[in-house]
């Protein structure tokens, strides 16, 4: 850490999203490896699961499972796991290990859920970050800071706004900062986890760090490469990059890159998750991107319809994926263009 | 905004007291000004001086007083804050006394402009946040009228401006106390439905509880993630809140407390703040 910000990669499990976490074991270990090497502080390695481990995919039952794929050295980074409905209980007591960090979500839906499971976390002896999903869509300004209180009250040692579906702008980010930092116990660590929906990821991030107070710490998520869902999330390489040119950081790109060219690019040949210009479509329209993923794949409507069919959806139907709404939306369009008929 | 503000509610709610017992004995003393407006305003006003306008500094956000009549208010907040001295609370409306019945930027500049002739408050913000926008000051300008005041023809015109100009730094507070002067506002001339009405005219609209330090804290913070519109606050008030016989009753509008009414009310406010502070006021 410099400057009070953190690192954190989340490849091995913003990259499941892909392919179920079925990296492959050598891919999982060098990744983890690459990363330590890198001087990354902290490393995601996957979801907390109730399944079965098996090596070849980066999903954990339990610590003792996850501590299987760490080096020999871990050098100074540190380790995470998200618990995404998965009941903390599961898991051991912390036992004074490298992987320290439970990472909890938050949706507007189970956000009592994510307090319980948050109270556990730090019970069992573990640093706890909420993970507030979807933060600046889904929840009323009102909530969002009823939400900072109530964090207050658990006192976790970070939290991190997710914008799950790309929404924020410029601007946004500035609010959200100070909003968060006006609210929010000064010394709990303010993360923030970027997609590329408009393809300014890099910019935001920058942005964040610029405004942020020197005294709170700030925790940035990326991906190698930008793997996750499409369209993909802030590239950690990027963010390494800034903070060597302008924090006088040391992170070691030579180590990144190598993980990128050896797994990275290949993967991506394979699935895509760059940037698409639907996405950037349902992110201004501030709505899941399951719905431009729907008509994508329809394959049969162009940018200038999903603009226009997308604009149809609204209130409670944004943040969630409602897919009769998107199927009667496509339907009434085609039959509006006479493309369908009954 | 004032940078690094921690939000004490209790403490706001504590000030807003004090400041209602400043707003008493400078009417009293001054036999002259107006109670009621006054204290239905006084929780946002404290709010904004507490939380919001960082007189310390050129590039601030600036609040202008368009129902200048509440000035007292103002003024309250303004001795809470240092502006106005303890010894300047008395002369209040005096011949040669910096605090005149309406706000006079020429004797405090704070007030930022000189207000009386209602309906002009909103004008002059749309102006200053024009102004900024053109400067590419990211500061916000706050205007609050009372109620009553939207019967004046130009606060129309500037709302129609402010949202054809898209003023998403100019921030609109209605002090929604229901009654005009002495009078309800809907028996002399209807305003209602507000909300849709300003909202028609390309303004983000939001009611709030203009007495809870929570809701003004929420919605003052949370406008700012409204772009592209100004934006507005519908404050529902009571007009003479806080002391139990002016609430809601017209003749406070303009009434100077007798003595024994000076009294009754003193110790009413008092009741509220406790210990030492009513010494300091």
């Amino acid at each position: 850490m410099k400057d009070n910000i953190i690192l954190l990669d989340t490849s091995l499990r913003d990259g499941s999203h892909l392919n179920g976490g079925r990296f492959g074991k050598n891919m999982i270990i060098d990744t983890v490896d690459g990363l330590c090497r890198a001087g990354i502080d902290y490393v995601e390695l996957g979801f907390l699961t109730t399944n079965h481990y098996d090596k070849e995919i980066s999903l954990f039952g339990s610590i003792e499972d996850a501590r299987k794929v760490l080096p020999q050295d871990t050098k100074n980074t540190r380790f995470a796991l998200m618990a995404y409905r998965f009941d903390v209980d599961n898991i051991e007591d912390y036992d004074g290990g490298m992987i320290d960090l439970i990472r909890t979500t938050f949706h507007v839906y189970d956000f009592e859920e994510g307090i319980s499971n948050c109270k556990k976390t730090i019970k069992k002896g573990y640093k706890c970050s909420v993970n507030l999903i979807n933060f600046y869509g889904a929840y009323t300004e009102e909530q969002k800071i009823n939400n900072f209180k109530r964090i207050n009250d658990i006192h976790p040692f970070a939290i991190s706004m997710a914008d799950t579906y790309g929404l924020l702008d410029v601007p946004e980010i500035e609010y959200v900062y100070e909003l968060a930092d006006k609210y929010l116990d000064k010394d709990i660590i303010l993360g923030i986890h970027l997609h590329e929906n408009k393809g300014i990821s890099y910019a935001l991030a920058q942005r964040f760090l610029q405004i942020k107070d020197k005294n709170r710490i700030a925790l940035i998520d990326g991906t190698l490469y930008g793997i996750g869902e499409v369209p993909g999330n802030l590239r950690i390489e990027q963010i390494c990059e800034f903070m060597n040119k302008y924090h006088g950081t040391n992170y070691n790109m030579d180590e990144i890159y190598k993980l990128i060219d050896q797994y990275f690019i290949k993967l991506k040949k394979i699935k895509n998750w760059d940037y698409e210009l639907p996405y950037a479509i349902s992110s201004k329209y501030g709505i899941n991107r399951k719905y431009a993923q729907f008509l994508i794949e329809k394959g049969d409507v162009g940018i200038y319809d999903i603009n226009r069919i997308l604009a149809n959806v609204h209130g409670p139907d944004k943040p969630s994926y409602n897919k009769a709404l998107i199927t009667e939306l496509y339907n009434k369009f085609k039959l509006e263009k006479g493309y369908l008929s009954l | 905004m004032k940078k690094s503000v921690s939000v004490n509610y209790n403490e706001l709610r504590h000030i807003a007291w004090k400041n209602r017992l400043r707003i008493l004995n400078m009417v009293h003393d001054g036999a002259s000004g107006h109670l009621g407006g006054a204290l239905s305003a006084c929780d946002i006003i404290t709010y904004l001086g507490e939380c919001v306008i960082d007189y310390s500094s050129d590039e601030r956000d600036r609040f202008i007083l368009s129902k200048g009549h509440a000035v007292t208010a103002l003024y309250a907040e303004f001795n809470e804050i240092g502006i106005v001295k303890n010894e300047e609370l008395s002369t209040f409306r005096k011949l040669n006394s910096r605090l005149s019945g309406h706000t006079n930027r020429e004797k405090i500049p704070e007030t930022e402009v000189t207000t009386g002739l209602l309906g002009q408050g909103v004008s002059y913000g749309v102006g200053m946040a024009f102004a900024k926008k053109l400067k590419k000051s990211k500061k916000t300008v706050y205007v609050m009228i009372g109620d009553g005041e939207t019967h004046e023809g130009q606060i129309w015109e500037a709302l129609m401006e402010a949202g054809h100009f898209k003023l998403d730094n100019l921030v609109l507070i209605i002090d929604r106390n229901g009654l005009c002067s002495h009078q309800p506002v809907e028996n002399v001339i209807s305003i209602e439905p507000l909300k849709e009405r300003l909202e028609s005219f390309g303004w983000f609209v939001k009611d709030i509880n203009g007495h809870s330090m929570e809701e003004i804290d929420s919605a003052i913070t949370s406008l700012k993630s409204q772009y592209g519109k100004p934006k507005c606050i519908i404050a529902h008030t009571v007009k003479g809140k806080g002391i139990s016989f002016m609430e809601n009753d017209g003749q406070w509008h303009r009434n100077i407390p007798t003595e024994k009414q000076y009294n009754v009310a003193k110790e009413e406010l008092e009741a509220q703040i406790g210990g030492n502070d009513v010494e300091s006021i």
